[in-house]
């Protein structure tokens, strides 16, 4: 016996034995379609919490290329300033956070994947129950109880061998989507720890009030500068007052 | 008409004339997958994967029945279906 058939005796074996409570074969089909419609829950649960999942991520990816942004600032404005020691913090959390940037961005690829395959998934199985309820109606109205046995089994075996297909399919994809939780929760943590965020989190040495008292500073300089050559220098304030004079006149 | 099921895909039915060929490539997947070799068994499952899909026409949606043969898609890992297998014999 080959692989796929070794491998379909599995499924029908675990199909048999969910569906071997019912006592009257008619049963079963009920039996059947309320599993049916338990899974189809679940598999549109599944949906719903890679979705969340993938926003979560993305939401993730926001605050990284946002602190990234604002790291890249403050290195230049703390070069611009002379403190290389500044700069360089700067830019080893702009690293670190541009190589969190990337795993995510890896992360949403495949959640993305996952995403299109339970919706996929669910789309099939939403076909194969309502398929099933059709036939479940024509056997239990034309048939009697023996003569539907041989009816209800191909259906029953047929729905079952899809059930376990896509209740596989739905375990993968929740075995991934928790790894990518933890992930992304190890992420949440590293935001939250600062270790990626700018310098002037709280917490943190404020580059950004050193580089506000560094530019303030300098802006007063210019100032005082200005005002020197404007008090001081009378030729320079006298040249410009009569270039405005002209323009008026 | 045989019917085959590729795992998370769907499922295809290939005419009768197509089983000996069905039969001795799923051997030769099962050979290779006790071998150990990954990579023959990756080349014998990809082949397989390919021969269905080219071979057989998709069951439609609203069409529910058994399939003869369940073929994991090329995502499966050995560990898995090493796994799913053991299912039935434990």
């Amino acid at each position: 016996m080959g692989l796929m058939q070794r491998a379909s005796l599995v499924v029908k074996a675990k199909a048999s034995k969910a569906l071997d409570k019912a006592e009257d074969p008619r049963e079963t089909l009920d039996y059947s379609y309320e599993r049916q419609m338990e899974l189809l829950q679940q598999v549109r649960r599944g949906v719903a919490d890679v979705a969340t999942s993938k926003k979560r991520v993305e939401l993730q990816q926001a605050q990284l290329e946002q602190s990234i942004q604002k790291l890249e600032g403050q290195a230049r404005d703390a070069m611009a300033a002379n403190r290389e020691d500044l700069a360089r913090t700067a830019l080893e959390r702009k690293k670190a956070a541009q190589s969190q940037l990337q795993s995510l961005d890896e992360q949403k690829t495949q959640l993305g994947a996952e995403q299109d395959k339970l919706i996929l998934a669910e789309q099939r199985l939403t076909a194969k129950v309502e398929a099933f309820r059709t036939q479940k109606e024509t056997i239990k109205a034309q048939y009697t109880a023996a003569e539907a046995e041989a009816k209800i089994g191909e259906a029953v075996s047929g729905i079952s061998e899809e059930m376990g297909d896509i209740g596989m399919s739905m375990q993968r994809a929740q075995d991934k989507v928790q790894t990518m939780q933890a992930r992304a929760g190890a992420i949440d943590e590293l935001l939250d720890s600062g270790a990626l965020a700018d310098i002037s989190a709280p917490g943190h040495d404020s580059i950004d009030q050193e580089l506000e008292r560094i530019s303030a500073s300098s802006q007063v300089d210019a100032e005082l500068a200005a005002l020197k050559k404007e008090l001081g220098t009378g030729s320079a304030s006298a040249g410009e007052i009569p270039a405005g004079g002209e323009g008026a006149a | 008409m045989i019917v085959v099921r590729i795992l998370d895909e769907g499922q295809f039915a290939l005419p009768d004339a197509a089983r000996d060929e069905v039969v001795a490539r799923d051997t030769k997947l099962l050979t290779a997958l006790e071998s150990g070799d990954e990579a023959a068994f990756r080349g014998e499952l990809d082949a397989l994967l390919s021969f269905v899909r080219a071979s057989g026409t998709e069951v439609a949606l609203d069409v529910i029945t058994p399939s003869e043969f369940i073929l994991p898609n090329a995502e499966w890992t050995t560990a898995a279906i090493h796994q799913l297998l053991a299912e039935h014999d434990g």
